[in-house]
């Protein structure tokens, strides 16, 4: 416990130490190496003691002929022999762009106010080893294009290739970069193994397609790839830990390597055999095209398709011009441009569509297009021209009348095919006067005129109303009257019979007022004999006719002696018989 | 009975026609006056021609091809104002014959107003009786009202199913043919246009010549009146074109006489 007190002072007075200390500022310039290649990266050192932070970044000299890049800066307290100190530490990555003796530093270091230098350093840069006899190195990428000899607007394959036996990452590309070279990278980039000098490599391949503008000799510029190299160290996993406390977090060291510069000859395009009308379209292509349908009625629409396909320079496929056909109206669709590519290079489609609308029968043929391009593969210019096509029109509906007028005598045939035109109108004069005296009167116009207007208007109300009402006067003579009642004696009867209640008395008169209504008579009262001769006077079946007799007799009875059935019963048997009686007497 | 009906029926159309017959009995010296105005306008004698025309109108002959033939007569002469009313009012009498609408097209076109063409109401073209007179419309109405009364007349003495449902139909068709007919009789009772007949018309903020000056029209122009005062007209031929002019210097298609 006592010994462990002052290790505790000790770190509470350690900024007190750290204060004390930074009057005495040490900068330390390191390189990891004095000699190096140009495919190597040095790491630089710039250790700052006696103080944790300095004003400004360091000013580094004789840098000039180096790519740096900054590897980031840590802090540190070191307590060696009881003796504290403190400092922080600059890490650069340094390149050589060429070969040579560097002197590297000195290094200036601001700290409060005050500056700081470094020792300086000797590097060596040498030439990087070249593949063939000797190791390449972990980690060397290759350019390389599938032809040096082409043409201007030639497709050609830019392939770059990373050999790697380390683990890399952070992978950036720069291409280089000319105004009249045109890089088009061609899918994702492949990995796949191989062996390099009897080593074995990843190796990362990424494949543009290059076209150069510009005919002449042409310098290509080295393509640059900077990453991140992790290499494996021989430290021990306990030194790792303390110089690498968090390795996933580790950046690693940055490489940035150019590949060989490339020369081209670039051709320009051969003025012998140029086609008239050639567009500058330089590679390999097919035309295509179809006419469907190809037969069809006047009036109706066909659809010629064609299609250019190919490898090249296919944006610059131009858009061909149907010539105008004789009663053949053509409409043109907006041409689609379909580009594509695949490891060898772009690829395109063309298509455009006309609509051609015949206007009369006959045949046509559908004039051929041309496109003309040119070969790089054999040196040559090639014309391509679209099939002969033939349109049969049919005569459609409203040519067929126009032919039937002209068959007809009088009318002069214009024969198949004569183009229709628009009618001229050569003079502007009004039609003559009507002379027809049959055409001068004005029909119906008396009808709205006076008093013939209003007869027209109501007289056919009134013709109406005079025949309802001469009706209604005839329904009131006698004989109309007694008619009416015989047909609507039974109704009335049988009106009657429903009141109830209805007395024997009342069933004789009813039926008396029916015989009365029905045989126009104008009995005062009735008796059984009376009743069953009167319907035999009138026609009625004699057997139904003594029913009669009987049932009034029976009602005669129950009214004086004592009622013998019930009303609803007699009721029934009366309107029953009356009917029986109806249909005799109809 | 049924036999009076029929007899009554008949009766009536026969009457109708004779109406009609007896109407177009003008008179051999309508026919003489008509040819011979015909026979002037031959001989490019388009004054005389006009003067016959006019007389016959005057005297009550007046029709579709005689107003065609002024309006043919006033064009000839060069006033447009009068051939274009001579038209409007034939297309009043024969609205489908194509030699007027020709004609009338042909004279709007050398107007010198581009004014839109004011028409008649719309409700005149309802079930497109556009291309009927007012007569034509009116007989049809008539011919309908009979035809349903004559069978009502017949319903009195014998009911059948079949007369049930043909004076119910009827009497749909004569509703609607009582409207058509209405609408017609509107629209040219309504019909308040005007033709301008002088070389040029200027139209002022009032009926006063000291108003203001608006806008100028020309001969043939169709406008359309809104009311009179004194000798001045009140005249619209579009929203923000309306103002005074003196009555004289334009006529209207429909002849107040005639309403």
């Amino acid at each position: 416990m006592r010994k462990t007190i002052p290790v505790i002072l000790c770190f509470l007075l350690l900024p007190l130490f750290t204060v004390w200390a930074a009057d005495d500022v040490t900068v330390t310039l390191r390189l990891d190496r004095l000699e190096t290649s140009l495919s190597d990266t040095v790491r630089m050192e710039i250790r700052v003691s006696g103080s944790r932070k300095s004003d400004d970044p360091p000013v580094l000299e004789g840098l000039a002929s180096f790519l740096v890049t900054n590897g980031g800066t840590s802090s540190r307290v070191e307590i060696i022999n009881g003796k504290v100190s403190s400092g922080v530490d600059y890490t650069y990555f340094i390149q050589p762009k060429k070969t040579g003796t560097f002197k590297i530093g000195p290094i200036r270091v601001t700290v409060d106010g005050k500056i700081f230098e470094s020792e300086s350093h000797t590097l060596v840069v040498r030439k990087a080893t070249q593949p063939g006899g000797s190791d390449p190195g972990p980690v060397f990428v290759q350019a390389s294009v599938s032809s040096r000899d082409i043409y201007v607007d030639e497709q050609v394959l830019y392939t770059l290739k990373l050999y790697y036996r380390v683990n890399v990452g952070n992978l950036s590309l720069g291409l280089p970069e000319m105004e009249y070279l045109h890089f088009q990278q061609l899918g994702r980039p492949l990995e796949y193994s191989s062996t390099y000098e009897g080593l074995a490599y990843q190796v990362l391949e990424i494949r543009h397609a290059l076209v150069v503008s510009k005919k002449g000799d042409i310098h290509i510029t080295p393509s640059r790839m900077k990453m991140t190299v992790r290499q494996p160290g021989s430290r021990s996993r306990f030194d790792n830990f303390f110089n690498d406390p968090f390795p996933g977090f580790s950046s690693g060291r940055p490489l940035t390597l150019t590949t060989d510069p490339i020369d081209l000859h670039v051709h320009a395009l051969p003025e012998d055999g140029r086609p008239a009308g050639f567009t500058g379209i330089v590679g390999s292509f097919q035309m295509t095209s179809t006419l469907a349908p190809s037969r069809l009625k006047a009036g109706d629409s066909a659809t010629l398709t064609i299609q250019v396909k190919g490898r090249g320079t296919v944006n610059r496929i131009p858009d061909l011009d149907l010539p105008e056909m004789d009663s053949v109206r053509t409409y043109s669709d907006q041409p689609v441009l379909e580009t594509g590519q695949d490891r060898q290079g772009i690829v395109g489609t063309k298509t455009m569509k006309w609509a051609l609308v015949p206007e009369i029968a006959g045949e046509y043929k559908v004039p051929p297009l041309s496109l003309s391009f040119f070969d790089p593969e054999t040196k040559q210019y090639h014309v391509l021209n679209t099939p002969p096509h033939v349109l049969s029109v049919l005569p459609g509906e409203a040519e067929k009348r126009i032919a039937v007028l002209n068959s007809l005598p009088g009318t002069s045939n214009t024969g198949e095919g004569t183009l229709k035109k628009e009618i001229q109108q050569l003079g502007e004069d009004i039609l003559p006067i009507h002379t027809d005296a049959v055409d001068l009167t004005v029909p119906f116009r008396s009808l709205a005129k006076g008093w013939v207007f209003w007869l027209a208007l109501v007289g056919p109300l009134c013709m109406y109303l005079i025949l309802l009402a001469s009706l209604r006067v005839q329904r009131l003579t006698p004989e109309r009257l007694a008619q009416s009642k015989a047909k609507k004696a039974f109704s009335v009867l049988r009106r009657r019979c429903k009141k109830d209640p209805m007395g024997y008395a009342d069933l004789i008169t009813a039926f008396k007022d029916y015989l009365n209504d029905r045989c126009g008579l104008s009995m005062g009262t009735l008796t059984a004999d009376d009743a069953e001769r009167i319907l035999g006077d009138q026609g009625v079946n004699a057997e139904t006719a003594k029913k009669m007799h009987s049932l009034v007799e029976q009602f005669e009875t129950a009214l004086y002696a004592g009622n013998t059935f019930n009303d609803a019963e007699a009721v029934g048997k009366l309107l029953d018989l009356v009917k029986r009686i109806e249909k005799d007497m109809s | 009975m049924i036999r009076q009906v029929r007899l009554i029926s008949i009766g009536m159309l026969v009457f109708i026609c004779f109406l009609d017959m007896a109407q177009a009995n003008t008179g051999p010296s309508f026919v003489e006056r008509f040819f011979e105005a015909n026979q002037a306008y031959k001989n490019h004698q388009y004054q005389q021609a006009a003067d016959g025309y006019i007389h016959l109108i005057e005297n009550g002959y007046e029709n579709g091809p005689v107003y065609f033939n002024l309006g043919n007569a006033y064009f000839r002469l060069g006033d447009l104002g009068r051939a274009v009313l001579s038209y409007e009012r034939a297309r009043l009498l024969i609205p489908r014959d194509g030699d007027l609408a020709f004609n009338l097209s042909h004279a709007r076109n050398q107007t010198q107003d581009t004014s839109s063409d004011p028409q008649m109401s719309s409700f005149s073209d309802f079930l497109g009786l556009g291309s009927l007179n007012r007569y034509e419309v009116f007989f049809g109405f008539v011919l309908l009202n009979a035809l349903f009364f004559t069978l009502l007349c017949i319903r009195l003495y014998k009911k059948t199913e079949w007369t049930y449902y043909l004076s119910i139909f009827l009497a749909i068709v004569i509703g609607i043919g009582g409207c058509a007919w209405a609408l017609k009789w509107v629209a040219w009772a309504g019909d308040n246009r005007a033709v301008v007949l002088s070389e040029e018309v200027v139209v002022q903020s009032g009926p006063d010549s000291r108003d203001t000056v608006l806008f100028k029209l020309h001969a043939g122009t169709v406008v359309r009146v809104e009311r009179t005062e004194n000798d001045w007209t009140l005249l619209q031929l579009s929203k923000d074109k309306r103002g005074w002019a003196e009555s004289n210097q334009l006529e209207r298609i429909i002849k107040r006489t005639d309403l």
